[in-house]
Order: structure tokens, then sequence, then C-alpha cells
């Protein structure tokens, strides 16, 4: 049954990836308001 | 985001009602299994539903970050859109892979005896779960595919062929339900499509493992394999990511492809030395597994093959010759389309089953999802793309910018049809494995249409085989008056709100949301209650036996039709934008009206249709396959009355 656990940490290494790739995306500029707006 | 809000209260409804009947309807088989069923059933409801609003929430902002980035250059749009679509991918299998394995340790310690008696347990009850991601799966994909096509048919009908103005332009109300509608279909609607065959293929491969595998030690490792085999993709499909790059003058279409291919290769590789490590040199379980990716490979690629290059443009010229030859080719090509991807899927099986018995086949499938991670990102990626050229036509950024986001669209067409035709590959191939588990739970060792009860079995099949009609149909209609209600408030917006043509008045396009999201939550109340409830009441009415026969005679029908519709669809849309190019006459020659109604035609054959295929074949037997013990139970109780 561990190494199912250890298949349960990958999948956490992968929201841990997600994390960081979320917030690359909303530091890039998100325009001007009128772009935000659309 | 409105629209999920919406959806979502509907589906968390919806999803009480079934809880409480699973909870109810399985007491037969204890109270403990029951409620952990309902409980497993809940879970991946709420997974799926997580992984739709985070994967949705950030492509809707990568939309706009992708068309200012586009200001920098071509590779600083490239760098935003394709992280935008890599969350949506890696949520899906993170989470996904994440609380399935959480939950079925849970139930397996909470579950007296053995080792392989934990397992046994724990995978019938986590069933649920795959369940619960099934029900999620059909509302995004039905919901979804009626809301993306009614707005869009909205706004073609009223707003490009009526009053004459060019796609995504502001003063159309519908251009915005027709944005979100993208990231509705292809973003919310593939995740979850792929998240539900993700887990029905590793669910396979526990029950498969559990209940087939011939010794204690052999069934345990079997679960652990296809647990493990999952990791590898979640890690191959993380390295991906970082193959897709490009310069300045790179072909984006060839990035995403990198991508995809070198997860491909990494997951074999290390699925090699995985399979190497557990059992030796026999390779038998890597060849399964392989034969898996290779299949969602070329079925990926033959949608692609018919649905550009020289088929396309063998389709638009028959558009020369009015729009009654453009259906009769177009219908024509997609008919031909079904013949690699149901014969790679017969080898597939083949092959899989040779190397590995009915384990084999859960293999297969397992290997062929194990990399859904990239395959939705590069899917994911198609929206956000198409959706900064939206903005910025809206916002009049300029040619130049235009330019960008149009080269980062075209990309995300090709990618969208090979991910199309992989979600039809892989739906096929995971309904086929809970097809056996369900034959497994349910003692049905031998399906024999010459036994005394054979022609249930054959009467099964026939009802089966109609299923799928039946569903694209009632999806096809939906779709037709859910879109009325739009064109009328287009028409309506036109009319009474002074200087909107002249672009001094702002549209209400909150309203066309609100009447587009309306419309499909009402009319994916008939097909998610159909695809739930025809198995139950056929299985309780004809018996196990004959339900088996359904879920085959559905299957046979439903893949060759749903990849038959994404194809058409796919073709009339992308032959249609070939002669806007400017080949054959171009905009505005009876050749593109022609074209205009073979897209239009294939618009809900595509976003609606073929998808929602998808969920009905894997639903049907997930559906089948938890509700077993009680459908077994009704049928005896049934057949003792007459």
């Amino acid at each position: 049954m561990e190494w199912i656990g250890v298949a349960s940490l990958t999948g956490i290494v992968a929201l841990v990836f997600v994390f960081f790739t979320a917030k690359k995306v909303m530091r890039q500029d998100p325009g001007t308001p009128e772009m935000v707006a659309i | 985001m409105a629209f999920l809000k919406r959806e979502y209260k509907a589906i968390g409804a919806f999803a009480m009602i079934v809880a409480i009947l699973l909870a109810i309807g399985l007491k037969e088989r204890g109270w403990h299994y029951s409620i952990f069923t309902a409980i497993s059933y809940l879970v991946g409801a709420a997974c799926s539903l997580t992984a739709g609003y985070v994967g949705l929430s950030i492509s809707t902002r990568a939309n706009t970050r992708t068309a200012q980035a586009a200001t920098k250059g071509f590779n600083q749009a490239m760098s935003v859109a394709f992280p935008g679509g890599a969350v949506m991918g890696l949520t899906v299998v993170g989470l996904g892979l994440f609380a399935f394995s959480l939950v079925f340790l849970i139930l397996g310690y909470l579950t007296p005896g053995s080792t392989v008696e934990k397992m046994g347990e724990a995978a019938g009850i986590i069933a649920g779960f795959s369940m619960g991601a099934s029900s999620v799966a059909l509302f995004a994909r039905v919901g979804g595919g009626i809301y993306t096509k009614a707005a869009d048919v909205g706004a073609d009908l009223v707003g490009k062929v009526e009053a004459g103005i060019p796609e995504d332009d502001p003063r159309n109300p519908a251009t915005i339900a027709d944005n979100v509608g993208d990231n509705v279909g292809d973003v919310a609607g593939m995740g979850a499509d792929l998240y539900e065959s993700y887990i029905g293929s590793i669910l396979s491969g526990v029950i498969i493992a559990s209940l087939t595998l011939g010794t204690p030690e052999l069934k345990i490792k079997g679960v652990i394999l296809s647990f493990l085999l999952y990791a590898i993709g979640i890690i191959a499909s993380i390295l991906g990511v970082f193959f897709v790059r490009t310069g300045e003058k790179a072909n984006p279409g060839r990035a995403l492809n990198n991508g995809t291919v070198s997860s491909a290769v990494i997951y074999s590789i290390g699925s090699f030395v995985l399979v190497l490590v557990m059992f030796g040199w026999d390779l038998s379980y890597f060849f399964a597994s392989f034969s898996g990716i290779v299949a969602g490979m070329v079925i990926g690629f033959t949608a692609y093959y018919y649905t550009s290059g020289k088929s396309v443009e063998n389709l638009a010229k028959a558009s020369t010759t009015g729009s009654a030859t453009t259906i009769i080719y177009g219908f024509a090509l997609s008919c031909k389309s079904t013949v690699l991807p149901l014969v790679v899927i017969g080898i597939a099986i083949l092959i899989s089953y040779k190397f590995g018995g009915f384990f084999g086949i859960a293999l297969s499938a397992i290997g062929m999802l194990a990399t859904t991670g990239m395959v939705v990102a590069v899917d994911a990626y198609g929206p956000i793309a198409d959706n900064s050229g939206g903005i910025a036509e809206m916002a009049h950024m300029g040619k130049d910018i235009r330019k960008i986001t149009d080269s980062l669209d075209a990309a995300g067409n090709t990618t969208a049809a090979i991910a199309k035709g992989f979600a039809i590959g892989s739906a096929a191939l995971t309904a086929l494995a809970l097809f056996l588990s369900y034959t497994q739970v349910m003692n049905l060792s031998a399906i024999d249409i010459m036994s005394a009860g054979g022609y249930k079995i054959v009467a099964g099949v026939f009802i089966g085989a109609i299923i799928p009609y039946f569903f694209a149909g009632v999806t096809m209609m939906a779709v037709g008056r859910a879109a009325f209600n739009v064109v009328e408030e287009v028409r309506r917006q036109f009319r009474e709100i002074k200087g909107l043509m002249e672009g001094t008045a702002r549209a209400e396009y909150a309203r066309c949301v609100d009447i587009t999201t309306a419309g499909a939550l009402k009319e994916m109340i008939v097909p998610g209650i159909a695809a739930v409830a025809i198995p139950i009441v056929l299985g309780c009415l004809l018996g196990p036996e004959a339900l088996a026969g359904v879920l085959l005679g559905a299957l046979a029908t439903g893949v060759p039709l749903a990849i038959q519709m994404a194809n058409a669809g796919g073709a009339w849309d992308n032959a249609k934008k070939w002669i806007e190019e400017g080949n054959l006459g171009g905009k505005g020659s009876d050749t593109h009206k022609a074209a205009v109604v073979g897209d239009t035609v294939g618009d809900p054959f595509k976003d609606t249709s073929a998808p929602s295929m998808n969920i009905l074949l894997k639903l049907m037997t997930v559906v089948s396959l938890v509700f077993g013990p009680m459908i077994l139970f009704i049928h005896k109780w049934l057949a003792s009355l007459f």
C-alpha cells in the first residue's frame, strides 16, 4: 500500500507545479482595463 | 465564470440526489459499502469540479495576458498561452491521481482482512469515485457543448450573416458569450472528459487486477503497477511542458507536438524501467501499456489528417458546386475517417490481451491516458490563443498583434483536432476496460449468445446500438432550441439599442451570456438523466447479461459515430477557413457560402454531440458497474413476479 502513497505524492508534485505555473501566468501584465473588461 | 457557477449549482443538486440513491440502492451490500460508495462518488465529483474551476479561472485570465504579451513579441505570447493550458492539464491529473489514491488508501485501511481483500473491497467502493467524475463530465460536456454552440450560432447567424459584421466584432452582443463558450467547451469540457477517462482506466486496472490475476502477490503487484504507471505519466507530462519552447520564428504547432511526443517517449522509457524492476525481463505488461500509447498517437494524428491539408482542400473544392456536394463529400470523408482509428483500437485490444489478458486491456487504456496532463495542456492552449485574438480584435490592438495571435490560434486548431481524436480513442478503450470490469464484478465470465438466455444479449446489443443515435439527436436538437433564444436576443439588441451598429453604444453582453447559460442548463437535463437512467432501467428489466449486450452495442456504434461527427465538423470548419484565406474565390463567394453551410451543420456535430458521446459510453458502463448489485437484486425480484 506504501507504493500507492508514492503515487499520491506524485499527484501533489503536479499540484505544486500547477501552483507555480499559475503564479507565472498571473505575474504577467493583464493589459488595459478595457482588455480586462472584455 | 458566471456560467460555471450556475452549472455547478445544478451539478451539485444532481450529485446529492445520486449520492443518496447510491447510499440507499446499495444497502444490500451493507451500510459500510453503500455509504462509502456515496462518499467516494461525491469526492470524485468534487475533484472534477475543482479541476474545472481552477483551469477555467486561469485560462480566462491567461487570454488577456496573452494578448498583452503579444505586444512584446511572439515568444512572450506563447510563454503565457501554453502555461495557461498547462495549469488545466496538470490540475486534472494531479488532483485525479492524488485524490483517487488517497481515497483508495483510506478505504483500504478501513477494510478488515488481508491486503488482497482490502484492495478488492476498496476497488468495488471506489467505483463510486469514477461515477462522480463521469457525472460532472456529462454536464460539463453536454451543458458546455450546448452553450458553446448556441452562442456560436447566435453570434454568427445574426452578426456575420444578417448584419455583415466580422467575427469577434465588439458590436455583436453575443461575441462575449461566444468567447466564453470556447473556454467552457474546450477547457472545462475537455478537462472533465479526460479526467473521467483518466479515473475510469485506473479504476478498471485496479478492479481487473484484483479480480482476474492469479496469485495474491500478482494481484497486489497489478494494482500497484496501475498507480505507478500514472505517477510516471505525471512526471513525463511535467517534463514535457519544458519541451514546448519557441523562438521568434519558430512554429508553435511544432513546439506543442514536441511537448506531446516528448511526454510519450519519457513515459515509455519510465514504464519500461518500472515493469523491468517489478517483473524482471517479463515485459508483457510494458507491451500492453505501450500498445495504448501508440494507439492514442495514431488515432490523434488520423483525426489531424482528415481535418487538415489535402483532405480539407478537396472538401473545399466540393463546395464549388454547392452546399449539397459540400455535405455529401464531408459526410463521405467522415465515414472514411472512422476506419483507421477503429482498426487501431482493435489491434490495441488484440495486442494488449495477448500480453496481459483482460488486465492487459486495462493497461493499454492506462498507457493511452498516462500523459493526459500534456494532452489537456495542449488542448486548453487552443481557446486561450483563440480568445487572445478575439480580445486583440475587440480592443483594436492593431494588425501586428492580431498576426501573432492568429499564428498562435492556427496551431491551437490543429492540436485541438488531435486532442479530440485522442479523447474519443481513450474513451473507447476506457469504456471497454470498464465493461470488462463490469463483467468480472457481475460474474459474467462468458457472454455466450448461443446459450439459453443468449437472445437477451442479442436484443441488448440492438437496443444499445441505437442509444448513441438517440443521444446525438437529443443533443443536436437542444443546440437548435438554445441557439434560437440567442438569435432572438441579438436581433432585439441590434433593433433596440441605438448607435450599436455605428459603434457609439455598447451591447448588453451579459444578457446574451445569461440567456445562453439558462438555455444550456435547461437543455442538459434530459440527456443527463437519460444517460444514468437507461442502463439502470434496462438492467433491471432485462438482466445483467442483456445489459452487457446493451453496453457492447452502444460501444460498437458510439465510437465510430463520435469519430465521424468530430471529423466531419472539423473538416467542414477548416474547409471554410481555407476558403476564407482567399482560396477558390475567398470570402463572400458562392463557394464560401456553400462551405459556411457545411460548417454550420458540422458545429453541433463536433462540439456538442461527438464530445457528449465520449461521456455517454463511459458513464453508462460505470453506472452499470456501480449499480450492478442493485440491478441484479431488482431484476431477480421482478423475475420472481412473472
